[in-house]
């Protein structure tokens, strides 16, 4: 077996192993770490010895030893410094309990992202510990995937195990209105990992994990768990379609590519065709959300044969009703766009003169960029050519500042008076 | 995001950074936002180095004279400019004066 078979198998493993640790010894700070132990443990003796027969029963084995020598290791000391103690401990038996079966695994994958995405952390620790904790990656994979140093994830992550269990989380699901709060959470959350991967710079980096394939096999495990959530359907839906241009977003030398001047080609059509079915199916059973809005964009842009062929009154029609259930001013400057491909670019850059009074949006460099884009096709490429250097100098990209740039320099070459 | 959080000092402030800002960095620390730290040495160390014509010349610093100068600078990795600015705080100069809080470049970007 490869390291990187060894690997998959480990992740898929991890949150079926914590799930079982935390049914019997419910802490889940210390069955957290016995999970990353046992893991260790895998990646040593496997290789050597081979896979064994039950894989999950051996790694469910040695992280309830480590879990029980971290209680008998504390009960010491606590013996030390009170010498009254006297607790029972939990059971090491090994052999799973009535209902612990694989039929469970699923859930426990779904419990498990409930629990690291607790209210109480902040979007930055949520996603830190789902990698760790689901998606079993190691501290210094998670260190690598954000290009922080080891330390600084390690203190973050162990930051947000003591919150976790400062507020008494138990391994349940949520219920009720909690219920349908956190899975909002859990989505956003796998949407940031996704993000992260995706804006992730040129080309593959063997030294870091692949945090879009990471948020899409997360997402894939929840649409497994609940296969009639809409919004469940339409972020997997969304992650897929975008997910499908990879390939041709990016230059040899890493420069970006915009959409329009994509090779289509290059776009990954079983993603494609996956993706497409399945937010049409999501948008046809369960109500409208803003995934599903967003994948039936993403499916609309990628399904056009050429860029002339895009369906802009469509995406004009599913970005209005976008900005009317969930506004963002994001949402609101797409739209804007899509109304100026079919309105002509006067009518968007009136839309954009209304964004510029957010003051999310106002010094934003979208905005600017945005701008500058309807300014040309406006015919004004002096006015075009300022916004995008101003753009440039907002962005925090360097990818997207050489972009801006570039497209700037073209307008003074086609224009040298200005 | 990253950010970098320099501190400058006034020649008149007596407490220098290692031991001003401790608490700033004992909490930034612990909550896995501190990346690197780094204090620097007094003004009168720095050497301006200039290529000129393929010969190098070293000069005496600093770059730029009074009235302040570079003491230290934090890279912090955090949610967003509010929590930066919500760091910079704690940063003892900003009460004397100010604290700079300026984004760090991504290699990373989004298509448009």
């Amino acid at each position: 077996m490869s390291a990187e078979d060894l690997g998959r198998l480990l992740r898929e493993l991890a949150p079926q192993v914590l799930g079982a640790l935390l049914r019997r010894y419910h802490d889940f700070e210390t069955c957290e770490d016995a999970l990353q132990e046992a893991m260790l443990a895998a990646t040593v003796q496997w290789p050597a010895d081979g896979v064994p027969e039950n894989a999950r029963g051996w790694l469910v084995t040695v992280g309830s030893r480590r879990v029980v020598d971290q209680i008998r290791s504390e009960r010491a000391r606590r013996d030390r410094e009170m010498s009254s103690a006297s607790r029972e401990l939990p059971d090491a038996t090994v052999t799973p309990g009535p209902g612990e079966g694989v039929a469970r695994d699923h859930d426990d994958t779904l419990t498990l992202l409930f629990m690291c995405c607790h209210p109480a952390l902040t979007p930055a620790s949520q996603v830190a510990l789902t990698l760790r904790a689901v998606g079993g990656l190691n501290t210094a994979e998670v260190a690598s995937a954000f290009l922080v140093p080891e330390a600084t994830m390690g203190a973050r992550i162990s930051r947000a195990k003591q919150r976790i269990r400062a507020a008494g989380t138990t391994f349940d699901m949520p219920a009720g209105p909690a219920y349908a709060e956190r899975l909002g959470v859990v989505l956003h959350v796998l949407y940031l990992i996704f993000n992260e991967g995706y804006t992730a710079s040129s080309g593959p980096d063997l030294q870091r994990p692949d945090l879009a394939a990471e948020a899409v096999r997360l997402t894939r495990a929840i649409h497994r768990s609940l296969p009639d959530d809409g919004e469940v359907a339409g972020l997997l839906a969304l992650m897929l379609l975008t997910d499908a241009r990879r390939a041709a977003r990016t230059d040899t030398v890493g420069g970006l590519v915009p959409l329009a001047e994509q090779d289509r080609a290059r776009w990954d059509s079983d993603l494609i065709e996956e993706g497409t079915r399945l937010v049409t199916d999501a948008m046809l059973r369960s109500p409208l959300g803003p995934y599903q809005l967003q994948a039936a964009i993403a499916s609309l842009h990628v399904q056009a044969p050429h860029v002339a062929d895009t369906d802009w009154r469509q995406i004009r029609f599913l970005y209005q009703v976008l900005c009317r259930i969930a506004p963002t001013p994001m949402a609101a400057l797409n739209h804007a766009i899509a109304v100026a491909m079919t309105d002509g670019p006067r009518a968007g850059l009136a839309m954009l003169s209304v964004l510029a009074a957010d003051d999310r949006m106002a010094h934003h460099h979208r905005l600017a960029a945005t701008r500058a884009h309807l300014l040309e096709l406006a015919g004004d490429p002096a006015t075009a050519r300022e916004e995008y250097l101003l753009a440039s100098r907002r962005t925090t990209s360097l990818p997207e500042q050489r972009y801006l740039r570039a497209r700037a320099d073209r307008l003074a070459e086609a224009d040298p008076a200005s | 995001m990253k950010f970098l959080l320099t501190v400058y000092a006034r020649a008149e402030v007596a407490v220098p950074p290692p031991d001003a800002d401790r608490d700033f960095v004992a909490a930034a620390r612990q909550s896995g936002e501190l990346i690197d730290c780094q204090v620097l040495a007094d003004p009168s160390t720095s050497l301006l180095v200039r290529v000129h014509d393929g010969g190098t010349s070293v000069a005496d610093g600093p770059y730029a004279g009074p009235p302040a100068h570079l003491a230290a600078c934090y890279l912090v990795d955090c949610e967003d400019r509010d929590r930066a600015v919500g760091l910079a705080a704690m940063i003892p100069a900003a009460r004397h004066d100010a604290v700079e809080v300026r984004p760090v470049m991504l290699a990373a970007g989004l298509e448009m």
